[in-house]
């Protein structure tokens, strides 16, 4: 498995097309959720000072694999979202979907509001995507609310669709 | 090995592009160095008979700078540095590559990470067409790939749509079981079986109206298939992956060599520099 090292936007403007050594760029590049990151190879290949700090950022592994994103049969329960996701001037859910890396889920409206359906929490290669380190921008906001809904289906708070 | 060092009224002779390629990589012409278990003496000469037979081949004359009439760049990838890499046979004053990202270079090759290595050219057919044989109907593309396996991996290729209508050059030496080439249309894989993706394999077309496949200077395939006439790529031609108009995509993990970008070549031209090459590769023992 081959490993990369994430970037900031800042640390990628910084190494963006840097020749580093003689005829040798940095080819900072932009993985398909959109992260930044740089590769293991140029890390050790890398022999300045001015740049030492990629020394110290930390490897994960990289996979161009496509996981399967097919969405799971609905089970026709869930759990409420709160209202305030759906207010018109936040917006957090344009159509009602949340999409990450190729993973669709759709909130479902109701007579209560808007729920997501319990199938979503079974769907287990979702899940994963949501935990890769590449995805950490993903876990300040969505992650959070997730773990919350999730919370609430293990507390039994169930509604029918 | 036929040794061909020519001499003109007693004084020894070698083909200038061998020359300022050595030259440029500090090659000396005695034993003081080895490099693919060849003294620098000994590389001097197996270049040198790449070189002639190389220009034979093309039907280039021998003793002065030919081999760039028809070829724009060339990187035999020797030496197993970073020079060895960038450096262009055909001409050492332009289209110096440049190595990006994650790229191993040895003796044996350069092979990028498949992740963000590759090296770019620097060369375009914008640029090429001023000083070469190239036009949207005579070109070719050729690797020596040394690495067998089967996935979405471009080994050399360029996709331009700056000037309005898409120019495509591509060659994918094994993907899905086949060999996957693109030259002169637009956005259209050209697929035909291969079985691996170990060998010397080219592209080129010499008309409007239709081009070859070939692997190891044999026509595996004639794709009928008309030139975006007309139109010159601006963007650079990289080896190890694809540039799709300024966004590099599709990166090989495959050991490569001698990526060259050409004018047409005939199927007997191929040939010939693939015997030349063949030969080469067999001398360095790689």
């Amino acid at each position: 498995m081959k490993k990369i090292a994430l970037l900031t936007p800042q640390q990628f403007r910084l190494l963006n097309n840097f020749e580093y050594a003689p005829y040798k760029y940095f080819g900072p590049s932009v993985a398909p959720d959109g992260s930044h990151f740089i590769s293991e190879e140029e890390i050790n290949d890398y022999e300045g000072e001015e740049f030492a700090w990629i020394k110290d950022l930390p490897l994960i592994e990289y996979s161009t694999e496509l996981p399967d994103t097919t969405v799971p049969e609905m089970t026709g329960y869930g759990v409420h979202v709160p209202d305030e996701c759906f207010k018109p001037e936040i917006n957090l859910f344009p159509n009602n979907q949340f999409e990450l890396n190729g993973f669709v889920m759709t909130f479902t409206p109701y007579s209560g509001g808007m729920a997501v359906d319990l199938a979503y929490f079974q769907w287990e290669a979702f899940r994963q995507e949501q935990l890769k380190p590449m995805a950490s921008p993903t876990k300040v906001t969505f992650t959070t609310l997730w773990d919350t809904l999730y919370q609430k289906y293990l507390n039994q708070e169930i509604i029918a669709l | 090995m036929s040794r061909r060092i020519i001499y003109y009224a007693g004084k020894e002779y070698w083909e200038p592009e061998t020359k300022k390629w050595l030259n440029a990589n500090s090659v000396p012409k005695d034993n003081t160095l080895v490099a693919h278990g060849k003294t620098g003496a000994e590389l001097w000469l197996g270049l040198n008979d790449l070189m002639v037979a190389a220009k034979t081949g093309l039907s280039l004359s021998l003793g002065s700078e030919t081999i760039k009439t028809r070829i724009a760049c060339w990187y035999p990838v020797l030496l197993g540095t970073t020079l060895g890499a960038v450096t262009n046979l055909a001409d050492i004053t332009k289209y110096t590559g440049s190595i990006v990202g994650g790229v191993t270079i040895d003796e044996s090759g350069m092979q990028g990470n498949g992740t963000n290595g590759r090296m770019n050219t620097n060369c375009s057919m914008f640029l090429a067409k001023d000083h070469t044989s190239i036009t949207a109907t005579s070109t070719s593309l050729h690797v020596l790939s040394k690495t067998n396996n089967n996935a979405l991996m471009c080994d050399i290729g360029v996709i331009d749509n700056g000037a309005g209508t898409q120019y495509d050059m591509a060659i994918y030496t094994r993907n899905g079981g086949n060999l996957i080439t693109r030259l002169g249309s637009s956005g259209v894989n050209n697929s035909t079986t291969m079985a691996d993706s170990l060998g010397f394999f080219s592209t080129s077309r010499r008309s409007s109206g239709q081009y070859k496949q070939l692997k190891g200077g044999s026509v595996v395939a004639t794709i009928t298939q008309a030139a975006n006439t007309g139109n010159f790529n601006r963007e650079f031609l990289t080896v190890g992956a694809l540039n799709n108009d300024g966004s590099v995509i599709q990166f090989s993990s495959r050991k490569l060599v001698h990526p060259i970008y050409a004018d047409g070549w005939t199927d007997a031209e191929v040939l010939a520099v693939y015997n030349a090459i063949s030969t080469f590769e067999t001398f360095l023992g790689r």
